[in-house]
This record gives C-alpha cells, sequence and structure tokens, in this order.
C-alpha cells in the first residue's frame, strides 16, 4: 500500500472499494461480484490464480441483477 | 378534468388511455404512484409501452385509432355481467336504451377483432374499473387527436356515467390538459364559437350582454377553426393572421400545406418568445414577455386559477402580451385603458359567472377553482356532484369508425406521433434550454425489431419515412416500446418534423386533427 | 414561535454585524427564502411550518453560497436547523462558504420532526428557538437491511422504476456544488429515456454523497416519484461511519473519500 505508481491510488482505491461492497450489498447486488487484489506486473501466476477463482465465484452467483435490470430497458 | 388533481391519489382504479403520463404530467404521475401505494388497480391503454405503463397492473396495446372499439367492449362487458350502476343510470341519466343497443354489438371476440387486445384484457380492465369503489378516467392527446375525437371522449363519458364513477370524489372523467393555461384559454373564450365562461356568441343574449359591456357592435357568427383559416388562406378569402404564442408551422399537421397557406398571407403578425419557424415567415414580429417577465394569472387543469408574479422586467423589446394587444386594439380605433392584470381580472369576473367570484386578493396561496360564482364561494373541487350542466347526463351511442388514413400496400406502416419528457410541443423554449438539448439532441423513430429486420435496418440507421404529405429522414432507434406494424415519432425536432407526415383529417365536430394515425412507409436513406 | 429568532436577527442587523439574514418569509400565500436586510422589516418571517413542522423547507445553505459569492467581502445570518448547520460545516471544508462570513441562528425542531426525520441530532450547537428533541436512528434503513439480497434489489428497482429524471434530488441539494454533474455524463448514464438507466443512475448519485450528505432529507421531499432517497443515502453515511469513522457535519476534517483530504494522507 501507498507503493502506487499513481501515488496514492492504491489508497484512494482500497477505501473506495470498501464502501462501494457495503452500498452494492445495501443495494441488492452481491458484494462477491466486486473484487479488489494487489498483483503487480511479475506476478503472472498470482493474477491467473485470482482470476480463475473470481470466475468461479461469479459463475456461483449466476447472472448479475443488472443484467435483467438492462434487459427490460431494452425492451 | 371534472376532478382535482389530489383526488387521483384516493381513486381505487385509475383508468390511463392515451397519456404519457409521466412524460407530459409528472405530477399527475405523483398522485398515480401514491394511488398505487395505497392498492389502488392501475390500468393503461396506449399503444405504445409508455413508462407509466410499465408501472401498470394491467397495459393494454390497442390498435392505433380503436378506442371507441376498446371503450365499447369492456362496456358491453359490464353490461352483460350486470356490473352497471342501475340507479346512478336510472336517477342520473338519460339514452340509456339507444346506447345500449349499440354496445350490444360490440361482443369482446368482435373488439378484439379491430383492436388487438384480447378477451380476456377486455375483461379484466371491466371488472377492474367496474368492482373499484372509485374509479377515474385520465386521458390526454391520445383520445382527442382523432377524427373521432369527440366520439373518443363521449365514450369516456359513456362508461364513468354507466358505473356512476362521476360527480364524486376520486371519480371523474379527466383530460390532462397539455399547457399550463390552456384551459384558461379556453375559458377566455379562446374557441371560434364563445365569449369567455363558454358562452355561444351566436346566442342572442350572449352577444347582447358582451355588446353592452364591451360598447361595441359583435357579430352573431361562429369564428374560423385553424383549418378554416388556413383554407382561407389559400383561396384568398382570408388576408391576415396574427398569431399569439403558437408555431403552427410544426404543430399542425401536414406542415407542406401549412407554409404555402401561411406564405399566402398578405400581412402574417407572430407574437412569441423566441424567433420560431413560423415567426421566421411573419411580416411583423412582437416579442412577447415569458411566464417569468409578467404579472396574470393561468388557469390549470384542474380549473385551478392561479397568480404568476413579475421576477424579472422583460427583457430587450420585449412586452407582455396584453400591453400589446391593449395597444394594437387602441390604433385600430377600439379604446382600451386598462392599467393591469387585476383590472382585466374584475372585468372577467364580471362577465364570466364561473369566475365570477374570482378576484386578485381571493388568490393567494393555492388559488381557486371554477365554478367560483360569487365573492363568498370557495371554489369547486369536483362536478357534476348533484346534476349535470344539461340536467340529465346523456348516453351517446357510438359507432366505432376507423381512422381517416389506414395502412396499404404503397404505406403500410401505422404512424403515431407524441412527445417525450424532455422536450415541449415544437421544442421553442426546450429546445433552447442546454440542458434538455444535451437529454435529448434529436428527433428519431421508434420501430418495432420485426420490422427493423424485415426492411434491413439497424439501431441508429438513418431512414427516410414518407406519407401522402412528405417525406423526412430521421435515426431510428429499434424498440418493444411500440407492436409490429407500428412506428412512432415524437414532433418536436423541426429538422425531422413528424407533423409533414401527419394526416390533416379533422375530428368534424371540433376540428381536432388526426396527428396519432397515419400511414407511412420507411426505407433505408440513400 | 418565530419571536427569539426576529430578536435575534434584528439585534445582528442593528449592530452591523450582517448585512442580511437569510431565512424564510410568507408571502402572498406562500413560504420561501427571503433575505431580510431591514432590522424594521421582519414581520413576514417565519420558520416554515405551513401545515406540519418543517414541511416548508429550503436548502438555505446553498442559496447562501450564491450570495456569498456576489458579495464576499460581508457577513450574512442563516437560518439553520440540525441539518442545515451540518451541511453549513460541510460546506465549510469543501470551502464553499468561509466560515468567517456566516452567522448561523438556530432552531431545534420540534420531536415530531425529528421522528419522521429519524434525524440523529435535531437541533444545532446553539439555538434561540425550540427544544431539544430526542435523537432517532433509522428505522427504514434497519427494515432494508433486514431483506434478503434478491429482495433489496428488487425493492430498489421498483422504487428507481418510478424515477421520471427531473434532478430535483440534485438541484434542491446543499452539498450539490460541482459544475460538472457525472449524472449528465453520457459515458456514464445512457440519455433520453424514462426510467433514466437504473439502478446505476441513483446508485452514482449515491457514490458522490458518500462523505457529503448531511441528511437534510429534502431530496426525499423533493422528489415527486416518492423515491425513498433519504433512507439510501443515511446508509451511505452509515458505511462511510463504519468503515472510516467519519459522519459529514458531525465529524471534523475532510471526507476520508477525499483524495486530497487529512484522512487520504494517513
Amino acid at each position: 500500500m501507498g507503493d502506487c505508481h499513481y501515488l496514492y491510488g492504491n489508497v484512494a482505491t482500497e477505501k473506495r472499494v470498501r464502501f462501494l461492497k457495503k452500498l452494492l450489498a445495501f443495494s441488492g447486488i452481491e458484494e462477491e461480484r466486486l473484487r479488489c487484489k494487489w498483483v503487480s506486473s511479475a506476478e503472472a501466476s498470482e493474477f491467473v490464480e485470482e482470476m480463475q477463482d473470481f470466475t468461479e465465484t461469479l459463475r456461483a452467483l449466476g447472472p448479475s441483477p443488472l443484467k435483467q435490470a438492462g434487459a427490460q430497458r431494452a425492451a | 378534468m371534472t376532478n382535482s388533481i389530489a383526488e387521483v391519489e384516493d381513486a381505487e382504479c385509475i383508468f390511463v388511455i392515451g397519456s404519457n403520463t409521466t412524460s407530459s404530467h409528472p405530477l399527475v404521475a405523483t398522485r398515480i404512484f401514491r394511488a398505487k401505494e395505497k392498492g389502488a388497480k392501475l390500468i393503461v391503454a396506449d399503444p405504445r409501452e409508455v413508462h407509466i405503463a410499465k408501472l401498470a397492473d394491467l397495459h393494454v396495446q390497442h390498435n392505433l385509432g380503436t378506442d371507441v372499439a376498446l371503450l365499447n367492449g369492456i362496456m358491453h362487458v359490464i353490461l352483460e355481467r350486470n356490473w352497471h350502476d342501475r340507479s346512478f343510470i336510472e336517477e342520473r341519466t338519460e339514452g340509456f336504451d339507444d346506447f345500449k343497443r349499440v354496445i350490444d354489438r360490440y361482443p369482446p371476440d368482435k373488439v378484439a377483432e379491430i383492436t388487438g387486445v384480447s378477451p380476456e384484457d377486455i375483461l379484466r380492465i371491466a371488472e377492474y374499473y367496474a368492482s373499484a369503489g372509485t374509479a377515474s378516467i385520465l386521458y390526454c392527446m391520445g383520445i382527442t387527436q382523432h377524427t373521432t375525437g369527440v366520439d373518443n371522449v363521449k365514450s369516456l363519458a359513456n362508461l364513468a356515467m354507466l358505473t356512476g364513477n362521476v360527480g364524486k370524489e376520486s371519480t371523474g372523467v379527466n383530460p390532462l390538459r397539455g399547457q399550463n393555461n390552456v384551459q384558461g384559454a379556453c375559458d377566455m373564450g379562446g374557441l371560434p364559437n364563445v365569449y369567455p365562461g363558454y358562452q355561444p356568441v351566436n346566442m342572442l343574449d350572449s352577444q347582447k350582454k358582451f355588446e353592452s359591456a364591451w360598447n361595441a357592435t359583435l357579430s352573431d357568427r361562429v369564428g374560423l377553426t385553424i383549418p378554416d383559416m388556413l383554407s382561407g388562406l389559400m383561396d384568398g378569402s382570408l388576408k391576415a393572421l396574427y398569431v399569439i404564442g403558437e408555431n403552427p408551422l410544426m404543430s399542425d399537421p401536414d406542415s407542406h400545406h401549412v407554409e404555402k397557406a401561411l406564405k399566402g398571407a398578405e400581412l402574417l403578425v407572430v407574437q412569441d418568445i423566441f424567433m420560431t419557424p413560423t415567426a421566421e415567415l411573419a411580416h411583423v414580429v412582437l416579442p412577447g414577455a415569458s411566464f417569468a417577465e409578467k404579472d396574470g394569472t393561468f388557469t390549470n387543469t384542474e380549473r385551478r386559477v392561479l397568480r404568476v408574479r413579475k421576477a424579472i422586467e422583460p427583457v430587450g423589446e420585449s412586452r407582455t402580451d396584453w400591453e400589446i394587444i391593449q395597444d394594437i386594439s387602441n390604433r385600430l380605433g377600439y379604446a382600451m385603458d386598462y392599467d393591469g392584470p387585476e383590472e382585466i381580472m374584475k372585468e372577467i369576473a364580471a362577465v364570466t359567472p364561473s369566475y365570477g367570484g374570482i378576484s386578485y386578493d381571493r388568490l393567494e396561496g393555492p388559488g381557486l377553482q371554477w365554478p367560483c360564482p360569487d365573492p363568498e364561494h370557495p371554489g369547486t373541487k369536483f362536478l357534476h356532484k348533484d346534476g349535470f350542466a344539461r340536467g340529465k347526463g346523456l348516453f351517446h351511442a357510438i359507432e366505432y369508425q376507423e381512422p381517416a388514413e389506414v395502412v396499404d400496400e404503397e404505406y403500410p406502416l401505422w404512424m403515431t406521433t407524441g412527445r417525450v419528457h424532455v422536450h415541449y410541443h415544437t421544442g421553442t423554449m426546450t429546445r433552447n434550454s442546454p440542458s434538455l438539448h444535451a437529454e435529448m439532441p434529436e428527433g428519431y423513430l421508434e420501430m418495432n425489431h420485426r420490422d427493423a429486420a424485415r426492411l434491413g435496418i439497424c439501431q441508429g440507421d438513418l431512414v427516410s419515412v414518407t406519407s401522402r404529405r412528405g417525406t423526412i429522414n430521421v435515426k431510428t432507434q429499434i424498440t418493444e416500446r411500440v407492436r409490429e406494424g407500428v412506428v412512432f415519432m415524437p414532433f418536436h425536432f423541426v429538422e425531422s418534423s413528424a407533423n409533414v407526415l401527419t394526416n390533416p383529417a379533422y375530428d368534424p365536430v371540433v376540428k381536432i386533427p388526426e396527428y396519432k394515425v397515419c400511414a407511412v412507409r420507411v426505407e433505408k436513406a440513400a | 414561535m418565530t419571536q427569539n429568532v426576529k430578536k435575534k436577527v434584528k439585534e445582528l442587523l442593528e449592530s452591523g454585524k450582517i448585512k442580511g439574514f437569510l431565512g424564510l418569509c410568507q408571502k402572498n400565500g406562500h413560504i420561501g427564502p427571503h433575505l431580510f436586510c431591514d432590522p424594521d422589516d421582519l414581520e413576514s418571517m417565519v420558520l416554515g411550518d405551513e401545515e406540519r413542522p418543517g414541511d416548508s423547507r429550503y436548502p438555505l445553505n446553498k442559496l447562501l453560497i450564491h450570495i456569498a459569492r456576489s458579495y464576499p467581502d460581508e457577513t450574512f445570518g442563516v437560518l439553520v436547523r440540525g441539518c442545515d448547520e451540518r451541511g453549513l460545516k460541510t460546506l465549510y471544508t469543501w470551502n464553499q462558504l468561509n466560515p468567517d462570513k456566516v452567522i448561523p441562528v438556530g432552531v431545534a425542531c420540534p420531536q415530531e420532526l425529528a421522528d419522521a426525520c429519524e434525524c440523529l441530532r435535531p437541533y444545532p450547537e446553539e439555538f434561540v428557538e425550540g427544544e431539544r428533541a430526542e435523537e432517532r436512528s433509522s428505522a427504514s434503513v434497519t427494515k432494508i437491511s433486514g431483506l434478503d439480497v434478491k429482495d433489496r434489489f428488487t425493492s430498489w428497482m421498483k422504487e428507481f422504476a418510478r424515477c421520471i429524471k427531473c434532478y430535483g434530488c440534485r438541484d434542491i441539494c446543499p452539498m450539490c456544488f460541482c459544475n460538472e454533474c457525472s449524472l449528465e455524463a453520457e459515458e456514464l448514464i445512457h440519455t433520453g429515456e424514462l426510467p433514466p438507466e437504473i439502478p446505476i443512475f441513483h446508485l452514482v448519485r449515491a457514490v458522490h454523497m458518500a462523505g457529503r450528505c448531511i441528511d437534510c432529507g429534502l431530496c426525499n421531499e423533493v422528489c415527486p416519484a416518492d423515491i425513498p432517497l433519504r433512507t439510501l443515502y443515511k446508509k451511505v453515511a452509515d458505511i462511510i461511519d463504519e468503515e472510516f469513522n467519519y459522519r459529514p457535519g458531525y465529524s471534523e476534517g475532510k471526507s476520508p473519500l477525499n483524495i486530497l483530504g487529512s484522512a487520504a494522507e494517513e
């Protein structure tokens, strides 16, 4: 933390994600759909692992409620 | 409106027909939302799936111009199931037997064929409406802007009388008037056949009354409607036209014809707050004052007379309408010497029975609803409580008639026109607002995806739309909001003006044009 | 019950401590904001109780921003309830008003209003009118939190679906002072339709309320679609409090989400 190319970018992001997860939950969108993880460009295998895990999480949750809202809107 | 806006909140059933309420009358929509929250059933009949339709308990999309058939079908079911209000019909109405003979000819199966609404849905509308303790009808231009506009309104009145839903709170037949003061303009005699307060010009009593009030000789002949004026300009029987706060080049059907007519005027005077396309054609343009620059009153859709107060002095050379009219009158030889709107209101009260008790000192706060015949009268929340103006309410026996123009091989699509939430009428005011412009910068054609696929049209494609009157180019919006075979266009946009296409066929009685139905063909623009 | 406020304002005007007092007046049968400049002309002053306590409120602190910008050297008085005072404090931290140029005159809200608002502090630090009512926590937030996640979504979507995109919530908000608004950014929110893109439109606004909303509830009152926005923003404030121990208008300093704020520099 704090060791970011964009100066305090990751500090701000971490705070926003903490806030957003709770806002999403209150709005009825599963907070597991938002995930924040710090991975450097040298950690390819960690990135792959994380993405695979995240994909599994999303698959288990099923389609996003926002998707359905979007479909209704298009109608 | 027979009833008041706030009463909608307590209706047990609300039947919205031909009104895009959230777009055009959002504060009436608020009352609908609240009624629904309290458990009211909301029925919407509209050929398009407008915003309010998505919030309805039941939405039916009837074919364009089939309102009479739909309403007759609903009443057929009500009569068949004995859901009508016998004592109301007995005590308060007449003409029921002739009416019933016509209604008998509209069984749900036949009506389903005409309207495209299933017999089951017709039954549900009938049940929701007739079984509610209080049911309120809200309608707008989707009902009136047809060659059968008067028939449509009378059919709604039939439905309300049949179930006793008139003359009590939270019921009624409620037209939502589009402009802040269109009710007031009509009340003041802004119609060819009446003086203020709907006193007929061809009745000797009212003629005498106004001759003495105005110290002038008055004609006993009914004046011209807008279509009469336009054809008068074409054939030379009308030489001059003075247009106040209207943009007929865009708002009247068949714009090409309107343009020819206006160009034929020897003198065209336009009074408006912006340079409209109509004003561009004028010999003389008189800059009017906006709502913020003048004192006076507006009379809103629920007959409520409200004060408007000047916030700033008129900008530039603009002047208030009454001052301009007074000056013109004086120069034409009829002396007027009012010192302001309050004095004019005194005269209104003196000659208009329904405004008899209205004066500026009583208009503080929420204003007054007419009829308000004397200074002690509290105003009238809803009409027809103890009786109708003519005594008994008259049932009209009305047969369904097709729209003036129907689809054929050459023009295979039904087109209807309407409004969007961010623009107002011909956009004279709203298209001058940067934020409203940003929300919707241009017009569009709504088309069902099946029609689009058949014609090889994609979302956003520029298409040319052609009717018997002309052709315009516009972008396509592919949607489920309209059914297959129907297209829709808003009419606010001069560069793709829907009224180039619309049909100048009129209701025979009130001469309202059939903006809501015409036949078009759509092709991918070259 | 405006006597004490009038007395205080008269004093302030007469002593020359303030150039004008931004409060409410009753005129032509309506209640509206008014800048009182003459100590002998305070007759029309009211506190905004038309039919019920506090049912005619206005974002006076937001209006004060405009007045203060036109007269940067002058000091003005302003009528504040508990929420308005929280608004002032927050506007100070965002440099929208200069605390040295503002003198608040406080009124405490009656219990009826505090209950209806579910107000955590229904009184300003100092007040000349009213009595301190009991604080209330938010039952409306608890109620929604108690639903299961799918029902929460359904329930919010049902509310948002009525939205007519009038921007009333934003335009009345004393904390909405940005020159450019994300709600009008086409890249974020699709334009030209009703309802606006939901729940995106409302959640974007909720995000922007984080660290800002002082729970005055004007958005909720002005909404023609009766969308319970206040409940949504109350939760936003709760989250910021839980996570960062900061509540706008109650805590000192800048929002923890403010990039240049003190909390971000921890």
